[in-house]
């Protein structure tokens, strides 16, 4: 077996510090050592996308990547999306308290546009696709539909066909834009919205 | 028995596209697959699979490997030799085909398995599996179904050597006077047309992690489709008492029909775990996945029609010849695609002269599982290429021809040349749909070749699509031996809230939402307060799972059922604390009330409560037991959806590229219980009908090795194969069904690629009458139509 090596790494903002084998590949590394299992693995050799994380912002096919590679370096993954500042508590419409529902309130506005356009099924493919439109709307606020199939050609989906995936992406997009152009966080839109349902 | 109404009170909940209550663990990377989870002290298994397609094995050398500091343990047959026997009941002249769990002294396709190595980690278990020195002495391979049923010299060379002829089923078919139709037809059309072999490819590969627990039980997570069948299964073949067994499917990223069979693997796991009393985990790497998974739908259909010159068909004929691989896959074997195949043959016609015939043949492949569809994507394919050959020559539009052979929507039930009882429909008016949204008339006007160069082709195909896949369902597509039904429990706790329990399991189909949408409906609560379990045999029900568009109507059936009874003895319980008359009483977003007199409620929380805990207000328990649940069974009748497809694509002669520009789809599924659900189906089946139509193969050699086992070379289709997809809907309720459901999920898998051929006929027909007969239509079969039809002319 080959002598580790140390290595350093900030991932979702969290720095880790871990000795790894040099074969070891980023994506073990992330879902193994970390344990953050939301980036998955589809095919190993870097067509299908599902292992999609940005690497100091940028995409890249953990699969295809060593960890010993990164040493150092910035990463984020699907589990960086959602904000994690729970809203415990909500108010309805009638002014009762409903009870704690964290998991659906805090999704970002991508997240968010994905539930509501029905941007997955099984889910499987969704945390690469995710992270790549994550950095593509960053760079592209206000994309066509064919410069989103353009950068979804990237990924493997086999149950949606897609379109549905576009529509969503459509949807985020929008609705970062309006976010931008009232100077709010997508994070205080989401609670108030949530709060105000 | 008689079904329910078909709706109860208003319909707040179905037919609504509520968002999917499966989405947010999903989309926040929270969500467990079988790959995500991690157990104490758990080891990791690698496989070594055989490199040889068919081989004797004349030695296995353990010795280096055993060595390497990083073993546990190896296994192969000399440590478990047993296997399973393809479900064979009531089917015909079916032969048993044994398939062992590890090969023991013949290999018969590449990448079976041969031994199963045991390590802390995946990577020191894959280095251990290339240190085991394996002997071959390989036989003649039987590549091509038609050679293999040819006699063989040796008995090596058979697949099986106790199968004679590598042929293990046939069955022969005929109605009406198919003769005679034949001597009467206008114009008869004859045709060899060939389906290729695919595979679903689901996102997420196989997996199966075993744990034995000191209390001598199993804990099985698997990327299964069918949970609690699996369960019954590992019982028999462990001879483990099953009510020790735990199988575990939470989240399974696709299945498509392909996690529908019982692999070797979901044995030999829980057999080691039991063996080594340690958890074991093994998942499937896309290698594995593209060699080990079940491949589909390889067939080769020698079809003829006969019709008169007004287009009117007259007969059918098809032998149906499938290409079933190694092994008849546990359980449904490798009937699943000749069977259903031969029997959807009519599709939306009246025609009643029909004659097939099924082989199924053995050879050195993978073995062949259900996918989408099944066998019907080829047998389909097989009579729209010939219809649209016939079209051509009588020189009247396809859909002419299907207006003119079209079942007429008041002569339902009817009993089509298969002996299938269709139940409802309206053909013509989802066909007028299609062609209006299509605009299909004027563009058949206009002609073929663009100002770019490239030919401009437009097709339509119609499809009829057996649905909710119970006994008579399987017994109407010719699989005999399966008995499945499946049940469903609703229960209701103190604090009101419903707890559904269903033996489906769905993986992108959203069961777990559209299940709570029936049991909300039905039971007068709110959606929010409904939570559906699935997928976990310790707290789900008994069922079948998830395949053969099956849930919504089985599922969504047997729900109703047991939410209906709930309902009943809540407002028995109801009308004696509120002193009303049971009648006049109403449940509407979980209150309960007196109609017409609106002020006199309750909520159902506090009659729950009530049920539970105060034995002076609720009625004597001679009268009503105080349990608000009921657990209810559901074996539908088989409901027929059809619907229609529209594909426009443009088409470049000189390279044999295809582009598809435009794909519409018309589905009449009955009662939709939620239209975004629904349209989510339509448009995932017609991607996988589309990479099936153009692009889906799967090579294996004259050797038996598959050349394409990666998506760098097995090619699916990506967003930019595809266009938008319009959906549009016409719903004909069922009148068998519990609610009028039809089931939705394979149709676009009978029409899509049909629609396809047509476009690339017509794009073609400015060079003659060219109709490709085999898929995928890739460039290459495009140009030799052109060379064809180019050579002819000289």
């Amino acid at each position: 077996m080959a002598s580790k090596v140390g290595i350093r790494v900030n991932v979702n903002g969290t720095s880790y510090e871990r000795e790894v084998e040099p074969r070891l590949l980023l994506s073990d590394f992330i879902r193994n050592e970390l344990r953050l299992t939301g980036t998955h693995v589809g095919c190993e050799h870097g067509v299908c996308g599902a292992c999609t994380i940005l690497l100091n912002g940028h995409p890249v096919r953990s699969c295809l990547t060593f960890a010993v590679q990164v040493d150092g370096q910035d990463l984020r993954t699907v589990e960086s999306l959602a904000a994690t500042d729970h809203i415990d508590r909500r108010k309805d419409a009638m002014g009762n308290v409903e009870e704690r529902r964290p998991s659906t309130d805090a999704l970002s506005p991508l997240q968010a546009a994905f539930w509501e356009q029905q941007g997955l099924q099984c889910g499987f493919c969704t945390p690469g696709i995710l992270m790549s439109m994550e950095a593509f709307l960053n760079e592209n606020p206000d994309p066509t539909r064919e410069q989103v199939r353009d950068v979804l050609s990237g990924h493997i989906c086999r149950c949606t066909g897609y379109h549905d995936i576009v529509d969503s992406v459509m949807a985020a997009a929008k609705v970062k834009r309006a976010l931008a152009e009232e100077g709010i966080s997508g994070r205080d839109l989401l609670r108030r919205s949530y709060l105000a349902e | 028995m008689r079904t329910t109404s078909r709706v109860i009170g208003a319909t707040k909940h179905i037919g609504v596209s509520r968002k999917r209550v499966e989405d947010p663990l999903m989309l926040m990377g929270k969500a467990k697959f079988v790959a995500d989870i991690q157990l104490d002290g758990m080891l990791e298994i690698a496989f070594l699979r055989s490199s040889h397609a068919h081989a004797q094995i004349s030695r296995i050398d353990l010795e280096k490997a055993s060595k390497h500091p990083g073993c546990i343990k190896i296994y192969t047959s000399a440590d478990w030799d047993t296997g399973v026997t393809t479900f064979q009941q009531h089917q015909g002249n079916l032969q048993p085909v044994y398939m062992p769990f590890f090969a023991g002294e013949k290999v018969r396709f590449v990448g079976e398995i041969i031994a199963a190595v045991v390590a802390p980690s995946r990577y020191l278990a894959e280095d251990i599996v290339d240190l085991i020195e394996v002997d071959y002495e390989p036989s003649p391979v039987n590549f091509d179904a038609e050679e293999a049923m040819k006699p063989k010299r040796r008995e090596e060379e058979l697949v099986h050597a106790e199968i004679p002829g590598n042929v293990y089923f046939t069955d022969r078919f005929e109605k009406g006077d198919v003769a005679k139709a034949f001597r009467e037809a206008d114009v008869v059309v004859k045709e060899k047309v060939e389906a290729a072999r695919v595979s679903a490819a689901s996102m997420e590969t196989r997996g199966v992690i075993a744990d034995w627990a000191w209390d001598d039980t199993l804990t099985v997570w698997s990327s299964t489709q069918m949970p609690y069948p699996l369960r019954t299964h590992i019982a028999h073949a462990l001879q483990f008492p099953e009510q020790n067994i735990r199988v575990i499917a939470l989240h399974v990223g696709g299945g498509f029909g392909q996690k529908c069979v019982f692999y070797p693997e979901e044995f030999i796991l829980p057999w080691i775990a039991n063996d080594l009393r340690k958890p074991v985990k093994w998942i499937e790497d896309r290698r594995e996945h593209f060699l080990s998974a079940a491949h589909a739908k390889q067939m080769t259909m020698h079809m003829e029609v006969a019709m008169k010159k007004d287009g009117t068909i007259l007969a059918m004929k098809c032998k149906t010849i499938a290409d079933t691989g190694a092994y008849s896959e546990h359980p449904f074997g490798g009937l699943i695609d000749p069977c259903p195949g031969n029997a959807v043959l009519p599709g939306a016609f009246t025609v009643q002269n029909l004659q097939h015939e099924t082989i199924a043949v053995l050879t050195n492949k993978m073995g062949i599982g259900p996918y989408r569809g099944t066998g019907m994507s080829g047998t389909t394919f097989a009579r729209e290429m010939l219809l649209t050959k016939a079209a051509r020559l009588l020189n009247i539009d396809i859909a002419d021809i299907y207006y003119r052979n079209f079942i007429k929507k008041d002569e339902f039930p009817f009993l089509t040349a298969t002996n299938q009882t269709y139940d409802s429909g309206d053909y013509h008016q989802v066909l007028d749909k299609l062609l209006k949204l299509s605009e299909y008339r004027k563009l058949k006007q206009q002609p073929r070749s663009l100002s770019s160069g490239r030919l401009r082709g437009v097709g339509i195909s119609f499809f009829v699509e057996p649905t909710a896949w119970g006994s008579l369902a399987a017994e109407e597509c010719g699989v005999r031996g399966i008995t499945a039904h499946d049940t469903a429990t609703v229960e209701m706790d103190p604090s009101g809230k419903v707890t559904v329990r269903s033996g489906q399991f769905g993986h992108g189909q959203a069961t777990r939402t559209t299940l709570a949408q029936v049991a909300a409906e039905t039971l007068g609560v709110r959606f929010e307060d409904v939570r559906v379990h699935e997928g976990d045999t310790d707290r789900a029900a008994y069922g079948m799972g998830t395949f053969a568009s099956r849930s919504a109507v089985i599922g969504g059936g047997s729900v109703m059922r047991a939410a209906s009874d709930v309902r009943k003895k809540l407002l028995k319980i109801a009308a004696h604390v509120m002193e009303a008359n049971e009648a006049d009483l109403n449940i509407d977003e979980g209150v309960v009330f007196v109609r017409g007199s609106p002020d006199r409620c309750m909520t159902v929380a506090e009659l729950a409560h009530i049920t539970f805990f105060d034995r002076f207000r609720r009625p004597s328990t001679d009268d009503v037991e105080p349990v608000l649940s009921s657990t209810r069974h559901y074996d539908p009748p088989l409901t027929y959806s059809n619907g229609s497809h529209f594909v426009m694509i443009e088409l470049d002669p000189q390279t044999g590229e295809i582009q598809i520009k435009r794909i519409i789809a018309v589905e009449d599924c009955g009662t939709v219980i939620n239209p975004q659900v629904v349209e989510g189906q339509m448009r995932g089946g017609i991607s996988q009908g589309i990479g099936m139509a153009m692009l889906e193969s799967l090579e294996y050699d004259k050797n038996g090795q598959l050349s394409n086992a990666s998506f760098m070379d097995y090619l699916v289709p990506n967003a930019l194969t595809l266009p938008d997809i319009e959906c549009a809907h016409v719903s004909t309720p069922s009148p068998v069904t519990e609610g009028g459901i039809k089931g939705c999920g394979e149709a676009a898998m009978l029409s899509i690629h049909c629609a396809f051929g047509n476009a690339v006929a017509d794009a073609l027909s400015d060079f003659g009458i060219l109709v490709p007969m085999s898929m995928p239509i890739g460039p290459q079969q495009v140009l030799d139509l052109i060379r064809e039809a180019g050579t002819a002319k000289q």
